[in-house]
C-alpha cells in the first residue's frame, strides 16, 4: 500500500472521461443556441419557400393552359419540387457547414475548445449534426409545397415520402462535404467560396448523371420512367423486389452515399486532429474498406452481367481506378513517418502490426494503397476472365484479353502513380507540391501522348487504329480494349504489344520510384531518430550532473550539520 | 525535498518555415508562483506558451508541464493547464451562463462548478448577458473563468491585459493575486512592464527568441548589482570565488554592464536648494530637477546609496515627502538585459 508520500498527487490521477453522447453533443446544444438567436433565419426560410410555391404555381398554371392530365401536372410538379430541393440542399448544405469550423478559427475560439479534451470525432459530429439540422428546416419548411403534386395526382404518397429520404440522405453528404473543406480552412469566406464553387460545378453535373440513370432504370425495370430525374423513388416503389432490386436501388445508392460521407468525416476528422498526432488510420481504414467494398461490388456486378462479364469488368476496372487515383492524392499528404507523440501512444498502448501500418509513414500509406487496390482490381479481373470463360460467347478469347489489357494498364499505371506520388513526398516538406506535380503528371501521361501523336499526324485513321505513340497514355488501354471486345478475328498484335509495354514501363517506373522514396524516407527518418537521441542523451547528462550537484550539496549540508 | 517544478522548459527548439523562433530556451516556473514572461513582439513567447499548452510539438528540447511531457502526454497536460491566447475569441450569441455550461460541460465538469466561477471572477451579474455586447475586459475576464472551469493546477495567459482599459487592467491583476492566493501556478505573458511588475514573483526575458534571463526579481536584481559596471569589474578568469555568479547561462547571452540608477525625490518646498545639497555628494552621479518639489538624482551603488542620501537630507532640515526608484525593478532588469534590436 502507498505511503501518503508515495502516492501520487490528486492532479496526477487523470478523471474520467467526459462522457458524450449524441443527445448531449455540447458543441451540438451549443451550436444550435447560437442559430437560434440568429435573426435572418426565419426569414431566409420564409423567402426560399415562397420562392419555390411561386415557381410550382408558375409551372402548374402553364401546364394546366396545355392539354395535358392532371396525373402528368402532377407528375411534373412532383419532379420540379425535388429539383428545386435538391439545389437549395447543394447549395445550402455545404454553405451552412462550411461556416462551422473555419468560423471558429478565425474567430479564435477554435483553440479554447480543442484544449479542453473534446475529441475531433466529438466536434465534427457536434458540428455536422447542427449543419444538418439547419439544411433539414429548409426541408421542413419547403415539405408543404412539396405536397402541391398531390392535388393533381400521378404520384404516390410512397414516392414523395421515399422522395424526401433521399433529399434528407444528399443533404447529409453535401453538409459532410461542406464540413470536410470547412476543417482545412483559417478563413470563414475562403471556405464558403471555395464550398460554393464547388458545389456550384458538381451539383448540375451530379443531376445530370441522375437523369441519364434513369434510362438505365427504365431498361431495367421498363415500370420506371425514362428521362425523369427524381426517378429512384419510383423504382424503389414501382419495380418488382429482387437481387437486382436490392443491389442496384438499395445497397448502391447507400453505398454511393456511405463512402463518400464517411471519406468527408475522415477528411474532417486528419484536419481537426494536430500534424503530430494520428491523422493517417481513419482515411487509410476508408481507403481499404472502399477498395474491398467496391472490388466485390464490382465483381458482383460482373458475376451479373454474365456473358458480358469480361466487358463489364473492364469498365469495372476503369471506374475502381478513380479510387485509385483519389487515394493516391490523398495519400500524398502523408508524414514522412509517425511522429515522437504517435510513436509514445503506439508503446502506451501495445499497438500491433497492423495499427501501425495503417499509421502515418508516407511508405506504410503508399504499401497498403497498393496491396489494397491491386487486390480490388486482382479480383474484379478475376470474376471478369472467370464470367468469360464460364458463360462467354465466341468473342470470349478477344473479351478476357480486352480485359486483360485495361486491367495490367490500370496496375502498372497505378504502381507508377503510387511510387511517383510516394517519392515526391519524400523530397518536399510541404504536402501541396507532391500533389500539385502529381496533378501535372497526370494531365501529362492522360493527353500529352494524343497531343504528340496527333502533331505528328498519326491521328488520320479511325480509333481502331491507335497509333502507338499514344500507348504512355492511360486512354490508350480502353481503346484497344474497346477495339478488340466483341470481335472473333484476329486482332492487330502492334497495339496489344504497345499497350503492353507501356504498362510494363509504367510499372517500372513506379517500382524504381517507389526504391528510391523508401531509401529517402528511411535516412530522413533515421536522422530524425538521431537527433531524438542526441536530444535525450543531452538532457539525461544534465539530469545526472543536477542530480550529483543536489546529493553534493546534502552531503555538504550533512556534514555541516 | 526538492519541489518540482510546475513548468519545465529545456533547451527549446522551434522553427517556422526558415527561422528559428525559438533558440534553446531553458527555465524553470516554481509551483504558486507568478511567472512574467517578458519580451517584446515577435520575440516568441506565443510560440513557446503554444508549445507549453501542446498546441505545437518543440522541435528539439523537452517541455514538462507537472512532469508531463507536452510531447508525449498532451491529453495529461490539457487537463492541468488552462490556457488563455493573446486576443481570445468568445461565442457571442450565447449568454454568459450558457457559454461557461457549455465549456463544463466540454471540460466533463459537473454544471454546478459555473456557479462557483462565476462568483470567483464575479460575473454572477452578467450571467444571463448575451456575450456580444459585453465590454473587452468583461470578455476578458470571461475567459479566465472559462479557464478556471475544471480547476487546473497551471493558468498560462498570454498578454491578458492587452487591448484593456486601465480599470480593466486593474481587475484582471487583481484577479490573479486572487487566483495565486488559492494556491495556482500563473505563467503570464507581456510585452507591458507595468502590468507584470506589480504581480510577478520571476521572470523570464525573451529577446529574438533567445532566453537572456530568468529567476526571481529580487535575485536577478541583486545579482546585476552585485556585477558591478564594467569598469570596476575584474576579468572573469581573475574573478575568483568570490565573483557574482552569473544570472543565468542563457547560449552565451552575456548580461550587459550596470547601468546608473535613478531614484526620485520629492520634497515640501523648493527642489533647487536639495538639488544643490545632493550635487557633488558620494555616489551621486548627477541630480536634476523635474519638478518645482521634485528632482532625480543619478547613482550608482545599491540601496545603501539611498539609505545615506536620506539620512543626509533629513539632518540637512529637508522636508522630503517620498523617494521612489524612478523605474520599477522589474522595467530596470529589462532594460539591463536586453538589447532593444528590431525583432
Amino acid at each position: 500500500m502507498l505511503s501518503a508520500d508515495e502516492a501520487p498527487p490528486m492532479s496526477s490521477i487523470p478523471p474520467p472521461p467526459p462522457v458524450v453522447t449524441a443527445r448531449h453533443n455540447p458543441v451540438f446544444v451549443r451550436e444550435m443556441r447560437q442559430s437560434a438567436r440568429l435573426l435572418r433565419t426565419p426569414f431566409i426560410l420564409m423567402t426560399v419557400t415562397a420562392m419555390t410555391a411561386f415557381l410550382l404555381s408558375a409551372v402548374g398554371g402553364i401546364m394546366m393552359t396545355s392539354k395535358v392530365s392532371p396525373a402528368e401536372v402532377g407528375r411534373a410538379l412532383h419532379h420540379t419540387f425535388f429539383s428545386i430541393a435538391y439545389f437549395v440542399v447543394s447549395l445550402a448544405g455545404p454553405t451552412v457547414s462550411a461556416n462551422s469550423i473555419a468560423q471558429e478559427r478565425e474567430g479564435r475560439t477554435w483553440e479554447a475548445l480543442l484544449l479542453t479534451g473534446l475529441s475531433p470525432g466529438v466536434i465534427a459530429r457536434g458540428k455536422f449534426t447542427s449543419a444538418y439540422t439547419s439544411v433539414a428546416m429548409f426541408i421542413v419548411s419547403l415539405a408543404p409545397v412539396g405536397a402541391l403534386p398531390f392535388l393533381f395526382g400521378g404520384v404516390t404518397v410512397v414516392e414523395v415520402v421515399l422522395a424526401f429520404a433521399c433529399l434528407f440522405l444528399g443533404a447529409g453528404l453535401w453538409v459532410a462535404f461542406g464540413l470536410a473543406v470547412s476543417s482545412k480552412m483559417e478563413n470563414l469566406r475562403a471556405a464558403i467560396v471555395v464550398t460554393l464553387i464547388v458545389a456550384v460545378v458538381t451539383s448540375p453535373a451530379i443531376y445530370g448523371v441522375g437523369v441519364s440513370l434513369s434510362w438505365a432504370a427504365h431498361k431495367q425495370w421498363p415500370a420506371v420512367p425514362e428521362g425523369w430525374p427524381v426517378w429512384l423513388p419510383s423504382a424503389l416503389e414501382r419495380a418488382p423486389f429482387g437481387w437486382e432490386y436490392l443491389g442496384y436501388l438499395v445497397l448502391g445508392p447507400l453505398v454511393a452515399s456511405a463512402l463518400p460521407a464517411w471519406f468527408f468525416y475522415e477528411v474532417t476528422l486528419a484536419n481537426l486532429t494536430s500534424v503530430t498526432d494520428d491523422r493517417s488510420t481513419g482515411i487509410r481504414r476508408w481507403f481499404i474498406v472502399s477498395a474491398a467494398v467496391l472490388a466485390v461490388g464490382g465483381a458482383a456486378v460482373v458475376v451479373g452481367a454474365g456473358g458480358a462479364g469480361a466487358g463489364a469488368a473492364a469498365a469495372m476496372a476503369a471506374t475502381y481506378s478513380w479510387l485509385l487515383v483519389l487515394g493516391t492524392f490523398t495519400f500524398a499528404g502523408e508524414p514522412i513517418g509517425p511522429s515522437r507523440r504517435v510513436l509514445a501512444r503506439w508503446e502506451r498502448e501495445g499497438a500491433g502490426a497492423l495499427d501501425r501500418a495503417l499509421g502515418p509513414g508516407v511508405m506504410r500509406a503508399t504499401t497498403t494503397s497498393l496491396a489494397a487496390g491491386l487486390g480490388g482490381l486482382s479480383l474484379i479481373t478475376a470474376a471478369g476472365l472467370a464470367g468469360a470463360g464460364l458463360w462467354g460467347g465466341p468473342s470470349k478469347a478477344l473479351d478476357s484479353l480486352a480485359l486483360l489489357i485495361v486491367a495490367t494498364y490500370t496496375a502498372g499505371f497505378f504502381v507508377f502513380l503510387a511510387g511517383v506520388t510516394a517519392w515526391l513526398r519524400a523530397r518536399t516538406n510541404s504536402v501541396m507540391t507532391p500533389r500539385i506535380l502529381l496533378l501535372v503528371t497526370l494531365g501529362l501521361a492522360l493527353v500529352g501522348p494524343w497531343v504528340v501523336a496527333a502533331i505528328g499526324g498519326a491521328m488520320a485513321g479511325s480509333l481502331g487504329h491507335a497509333p502507338v505513340v499514344a500507348a504512355p497514355s492511360p486512354i490508350y488501354a480502353l481503346v484497344v480494349a474497346a477495339e478488340l471486345g466483341g470481335r472473333t478475328a484476329t486482332p492487330d498484335l502492334g497495339p496489344i504489344l504497345a499497350a503492353s509495354i507501356a504498362a510494363a514501363a509504367w510499372a517500372l517506373l513506379g517500382l524504381t520510384a517507389l526504391v528510391a522514396a523508401a531509401r529517402r524516407s528511411g535516412a530522413i527518418i533515421a536522422a530524425y531518430d538521431a537527433a531524438l537521441a542526441r536530444g535525450d542523451e543531452l538532457l539525461a547528462a544534465e539530469d545526472a550532473r543536477a542530480a550529483e550537484g543536489a546529493r553534493a550539496a546534502e552531503g555538504a549540508q550533512a556534514a555541516e550539520g | 525535498m526538492s519541489a518540482r517544478p510546475a513548468i519545465r522548459v529545456r533547451h527549446l527548439w522551434h522553427r517556422f518555415g526558415g527561422m528559428d523562433v525559438v533558440r534553446d530556451v531553458t527555465f524553470d516556473v516554481g509551483e504558486g508562483e507568478i511567472f512574467g514572461f517578458i519580451g517584446p513582439n515577435g520575440a516568441g513567447k506565443t510560440t513557446t506558451i503554444r508549445v507549453m499548452s501542446t498546441l505545437l510539438e518543440p522541435m528539439a528540447g523537452r517541455v514538462e508541464v507537472d512532469g508531463h511531457d507536452v510531447t508525449l502526454e498532451p491529453e495529461a497536460v490539457r487537463k492541468i493547464i488552462g490556457y488563455m491566447p493573446d486576443h481570445a475569441g468568445v461565442y457571442d450569441r450565447i449568454t454568459v451562463r450558457e457559454y461557461l455550461e457549455f465549456f463544463s460541460e466540454a471540460y466533463g465538469v459537473p454544471p454546478d462548478v459555473v456557479d462557483v466561477v462565476l462568483e470567483l471572477t464575479d460575473l454572477k451579474k452578467l450571467e444571463e448577458r448575451l456575450v456580444a455586447t459585453m465590454s473587452k475586459g468583461m470578455k476578458q475576464r470571461l475567459g479566465l473563468a472559462r479557464i478556471l472551469l475544471h480547476d487546473p493546477k497551471i493558468l498560462i495567459l498570454d498578454e491578458p491585459a492587452s487591448d484593456l482599459d486601465p480599470r480593466a487592467r486593474i481587475e484582471i491583476r487583481d484577479l490573479l493575486l486572487e487566483l495565486r492566493s488559492l494556491g495556482k501556478t500563473i505563467f503570464l505573458s507581456s510585452h507591458i512592464l507595468t502590468e507584470l511588475a506589480d504581480v510577478c514573483t520571476s521572470v523570464a526575458i525573451l529577446e529574438k527568441g533567445r532566453l537572456v534571463v530568468a529567476g526571481p526579481i529580487s535575485e536577478i536584481a541583486e545579482r546585476m548589482r552585485a556585477r558591478g559596471p564594467v569598469s570596476q569589474r575584474r576579468p572573469a578568469s581573475a574573478a575568483g570565488a568570490d565573483a557574482a555568479p552569473p544570472v543565468i547561462t542563457a547560449a552565451g547571452v552575456p548580461l550587459p554592464d550596470q547601468a546608473v540608477h535613478r531614484v526620485k525625490v520629492r520634497v515640501i518646498g523648493d527642489a533647487h536648494g536639495v538639488l544643490r545639497l545632493v550635487i557633488g555628494g558620494p555616489g551621486v552621479q548627477g541630480a536634476q530637477v523635474t519638478s518645482p518639489s521634485q528632482l532625480t538624482v543619478s547613482y550608482q551603488g545599491d540601496e545603501r546609496f539611498v539609505a545615506d542620501m536620506v539620512r543626509h537630507l533629513v539632518a540637512q532640515g529637508v522636508p522630503i515627502v517620498a523617494v521612489e526608484p524612478e523605474r520599477t525593478e522589474l522595467e530596470r532588469i529589462f532594460l539591463e538585459a536586453t538589447r532593444g534590436d528590431l525583432q
